[in-house]
């Protein structure tokens, strides 16, 4: 590794330090911070060990992953590019400039990686093409009249007979569904809803425009609550 | 029917994404609530789109096990490199 520069400044509103030992020096908080923390202890040797590469693997670790396997769909092959996300982003920690925030460096560093991992497996679907699968309103037309009202009424999800009980439930069909969504849909959303990255964080992200984002959100969006009344109610629903 | 404004039901719904992210324009968002208002049809569906944006908010957070098996991946590594 090469030599550590110090970074300067620190991330606003993140002050303090955490100690990991007593006998041990403090290991600070915030996201640069952490990053020329891991630098430094990667250019004595003591990489393996730093303290630092655990909080920010701790603090970062599963959105990486989550961003990998939205692109990826595979597990296996989303924790080997989180694995070298990690390398590539404590390689070249000392060149981490702060022009975004350290969060959205590594997921700009993941998503690259797994767009490179998609063109070797040969995975790649053409933008244009999954645009093309996507129906110009997001939702399905046939709910609504032709005047515009619901053709049923909305039903609370309380009132069905088998609806989600619990958020855990709830949760893990949404992470079943939101797998099985296209693949565009699906890096959108789990970029947006489930990481909490802005709109320009995801174009930034994905090389797409504000308005494509927007559109495969909403769809994605519209296919997952439809999905969740027809398991609901068992039939399809809007 | 409801409608309010000249906004019906499917005018709401293919504006709630934009109105759940706050992108509407002032005038939108006034419309738009005020069709809620009236609409339990719509306000129902505002809820639980609501309730599905706070259950994805949620799922992809602190997994621990993930975690610690990246912290031991990267640890074996640095070790083996001698880093």
């Amino acid at each position: 590794m090469g030599s550590a520069k110090p970074l300067t400044g620190v991330e606003p509103g993140v002050t303090g330090h955490s100690r990991v030992g007593r006998s041990e020096p403090p290991v600070p908080d915030s996201d640069q911070a952490l990053l020329a923390a891991v630098a430094a202890d990667l250019n004595q040797g003591q990489g393996a060990t730093s303290p630092a590469l655990e909080l920010l693997v701790r603090r970062h670790g599963p959105a990486l992953r989550a961003l990998a396997a939205s692109i990826l769909g595979d597990a296996v092959l989303a924790d080997d590019v989180v694995q070298e996300t990690w390398m590539a982003a404590f390689r070249s920690a000392a060149g981490y400039q702060g022009r975004s925030s350290v969060r959205t460096w590594l997921l700009s560093i993941c998503a690259n990686r797994a767009r490179t991992n998609l063109v070797k497996e040969r995975r790649v679907v053409p933008f244009t093409r999954a645009w093309r699968n996507d129906r110009a309103e997001p939702f399905d037309p046939s709910a609504f009249s032709p005047a515009g009202s619901w053709v049923v009424p909305v039903t609370s999800w309380d009132d069905l007979p088998f609806a989600v009980v619990s958020a855990a439930e709830l949760r893990d069909e949404l992470t079943a569904r939101v797998a099985r969504l296209p693949l565009r849909q699906r890096q959108v959303v789990v970029a947006r809803d489930m990481l909490g990255c802005t709109p320009s964080e995801v174009t930034e992200l994905y090389g797409i425009t504000s308005g494509n984002q927007r559109v495969l959100l909403h769809h994605a969006r519209a296919t997952l609550r439809a999905a969740l009344l027809a398991d609901a109610k068992g039939t399809d629903g809007p | 029917m409801k409608r309010t404004k000249d906004l019906s039901c499917r005018g709401v719904v293919a504006l709630l994404d934009d109105y759940l992210d706050g992108q509407l324009t002032p005038s939108q968002r006034t419309v738009v609530g005020a069709h809620l208002d009236a609409c339990t049809d719509c306000a129902t569906y505002l809820k639980r789109a609501r309730i599905i944006l706070a259950a994805l908010s949620s799922s992809a957070s602190d997994d621990e096990q993930i975690a610690d098996g990246q912290v031991q991946r990267l640890r074996e590594a640095l070790a083996n490199a001698g880093g």
